[in-house]
């Protein structure tokens, strides 16, 4: 096989990956690593002496994945190493693909790869410089690389060797880069081939201040196409795996911004947009892309992207400022009711519980507690069960328990009765479930006066209609609702007949009635967006 | 405003937003996608996938879809096809609103692009 022919074999490595049009192709081969030729294996960066191997011999790894270079020397296959046909104890260790081991005296590869540099070009002397790096010819490599550096000029020579290295020995590339910024080396390009190394290194917050600072730059001569492409798709890279890495989602948020900070295009702004929704922070991806529609160049293209990212970020931003609202954030003094003759006790009330009173001295409470652990909110059963515990907890009978639809969704709603002296205490409970916190609305009203009059009432009016009989009292008249057999409480506290919401309307100053009434204008009228503004927004009608 | 479709066997794929909304609202249209995959799969980061069968049920839909078309021409938003190449205008805030329908369109060469790389994939998710 000739060295040219296998060349242009190996040149199609790296081809599936869709190459940028230009006009110099050129440009393409040098320093983009995807049009390289040959790939260099696991270079091990130190010696590395087998203990198998010979005193005075030392043996490193083959530097290449390709096995072809070793085929170039095909007569300098040894099956051990042998100190007398070399003469600095040099040996690359080769294992052919027919699984046999064989040792290559290093020096003996770097002449051949010297000598068919005259029939292959130049190009093969990148081999050379792998080689010589990784088998520790340390001067012999400066000095290959010193002449690259002369020819292509310093940067694009040390990329283009970091580069070779990236995909197999990142940390030596890093330190190829490191020693060149030493040198005084800077530039767009170089920025982003730092930026690719260092992720390659698993260094993601530093390769993602790289990526800013090659996007930030201004461009030069060996900025192509390419590296634009990649540097993104860094971003967009790290910015992905920011959602689970706490300090890359600071560095990716910093980057963004600086992007953002000076003069920038539309284009720019909408995909810092995006990368930030990425990174799950809907609240600088809002803002981003309000600067994309801000910007002057902004063509409809980028507005109608903006525009969507703008609804998108913010119905996600509610959902995030509802699910992580700290319950010490709420203050239960901001809410105003609008129900008549309710008034702020404010001596009694503090950021998370609230009074109000009227003039029968009944109240309402409005209080923040800790979200309800493992509520089936959707489970009409279990919502009974947990209100027939509340009001046993109490002592009390439980009136009725579901979910009603409260203007910022589903909400827990039960009422109970205690049994004070002769006179019934009706507690209407309405719990809001939120994600960090429960806010739970109480009103409670107590029988004043002549007491038993609704029960009486509706007793004869039961008698008189059949509906009831001396034998059915007894079973059915004091029952829980959902329970019959239910006996957790004294049976006096259970539900009467009479306390059947039909009821209310015949008995509107009954308390019962009264905590159903106010429950009703609670959930309805009662602003809790004041305290909580990013509780869903009722719609106007 | 690029969506990396990261298949299970093969090499990425880049697109577009401008290229992927449309598709995503045909393939719903199509009923080959349900209204979760339609969100998970248009949003960013929200761990759209794609399953194998799912994934040859789109290129066999797509396909068919192309069949209707030429190539240059590009499938609108409202899933309508035109020949006429999008037109940029700079945006204007005092305008009533942007035409999303002309802006958002999927090309002739990107859904051909799509179909084989859902055959061949066997799954992919988008990142």
């Amino acid at each position: 096989m000739s060295i040219r022919s296998t060349i242009n074999r190996l040149f199609s490595i790296g081809s599936r990956r869709q190459q940028v049009a230009t006009s110099d192709s050129e440009l393409l081969d040098w320093p983009l690593a995807e049009a390289l030729p040959f790939a260099p294996s696991k270079i091990r960066a130190t010696f590395e002496p087998r203990a198998s191997a010979p005193t005075g011999i030392t043996v490193f790894s083959y530097p290449f994945e390709q096995p072809e270079v070793a085929e170039f020397v095909r007569d300098s296959w040894f099956s051990t190493p042998d100190s007398r046909f070399v003469t600095d104890g040099k040996y690359c260790e080769f294992t052919n693909q027919d699984g046999s081991t064989h040792y290559i005296p290093c020096t003996r590869l770097i002449n051949t790869l010297r000598q068919m540099e005259w029939q292959a070009g130049r190009g093969l002397a990148r081999l050379r410089l792998i080689a010589l790096d990784s088998f520790g010819y340390e001067e012999e490599a400066r000095q290959l690389l010193h002449e690259f550096e002369n020819e292509m000029g310093p940067p694009q020579a040390i990329m283009g060797f970091a580069r070779v290295l990236l995909g197999s020995n990142p940390e030596r590339a890093r330190e190829i880069l490191t020693g060149a910024r030493q040198r005084g080396m800077k530039g767009r390009a170089l920025s982003a081939c730092e930026a690719r190394v260092s992720f390659a290194c698993g260094l993601g917050t530093d390769g993602v201040r790289l990526a800013a600072e090659a996007l930030r730059n201004e461009s030069d001569d060996l900025w192509m196409p390419a590296d634009h492409f990649y540097t993104w798709g860094l971003l967009h890279g790290a910015s992905l795996a920011s959602r689970e890495d706490a300090s890359l989602r600071e560095e990716v948020m910093r980057a963004l911004k600086s992007l953002c900070q000076e003069e920038h295009s539309a284009r720019r702004a909408l995909a810092c947009a995006t990368l930030a929704a990425l990174a799950a922070d809907p609240s600088a991806s809002n803002r981003l892309a309000q600067d994309a529609l801000d910007c002057a160049d902004v063509d409809s293209e980028v507005a109608a992207e903006a525009v969507w990212l703008l609804r998108y970020t913010r119905n996600l931003d509610n959902v995030v400022m509802q699910l992580s609202q700290p319950r010490s954030s709420i203050d239960t003094r901001g809410v105003v009711i609008n129900s008549t003759g309710w008034f702020l006790d404010k001596t009694k009330s503090k950021p998370e519980c609230s009074t109000w009173q009227d003039n029968d001295q009944d109240t309402i409470t409005l209080s923040v507690a800790a979200a309800l652990v493992d509520t089936k909110i959707a489970n009409v059963e279990a919502v009974r069960e947990y209100c027939r515990q509340v009001a046993e907890d109490h002592g009390a009978g439980l009136v009725e328990a579901g979910v009603i639809l409260n203007q910022s969704g589903p909400a827990l709603q039960m009422i109970y009765k205690n049994l004070d002296g002769q006179a019934f205490t009706f507690t209407g409970l309405q719990m809001i479930v939120l994600p960090t916190a429960t806010l739970t609305w109480s009103v409670v009203a107590r029988e004043r006066g002549t007491t038993g009059i609704r029960e009486a009432l509706v007793t004869d009016s039961l008698f008189a209609q059949g509906r009831l009989t001396v034998e059915g009292y007894e079973e059915s008249w004091a029952c829980d609702p959902y329970e019959p057999r239910y006996k957790g409480v004294d049976r006096s506290t259970l539900r009467y007949m009479s306390d059947n919401a039909s009821y209310d309307t015949q008995f509107p100053e009954h308390p019962l009635s009264k905590v159903r009434q106010v429950l009703r204008e609670l959930s309805r009228e009662s602003d809790l967006t004041k305290i909580v503004p990013n509780l869903p927004v009722p719609p106007a009608n | 405003m690029t969506f990396i479709l990261v298949p299970n066997e093969g090499e990425d794929l880049q697109v577009n937003a401008w290229n992927w909304r449309p598709t995503l609202e045909f393939l719903y249209a199509a009923e080959v996608i349900t209204e979760d995959d339609h969100e998970c799969l248009g949003g960013h980061g929200l761990g759209g996938k794609v399953d194998e069968a799912k994934a040859l049920l789109i290129a066999e839909v797509v396909t068919r879809k192309l069949r209707s078309m030429d190539s240059g021409e590009r499938m609108l938003a409202d899933l309508s096809v035109s020949k006429e190449p999008k037109e940029l205008a700079v945006f204007n805030p005092e305008a009533e609103d942007v035409d999303s329908n002309e802006l958002y369109s999927a090309s002739y060469e990107w859904l051909h692009t799509f179909a084989e790389f859902c055959r061949s994939s066997k799954g992919f998710d988008v990142k």
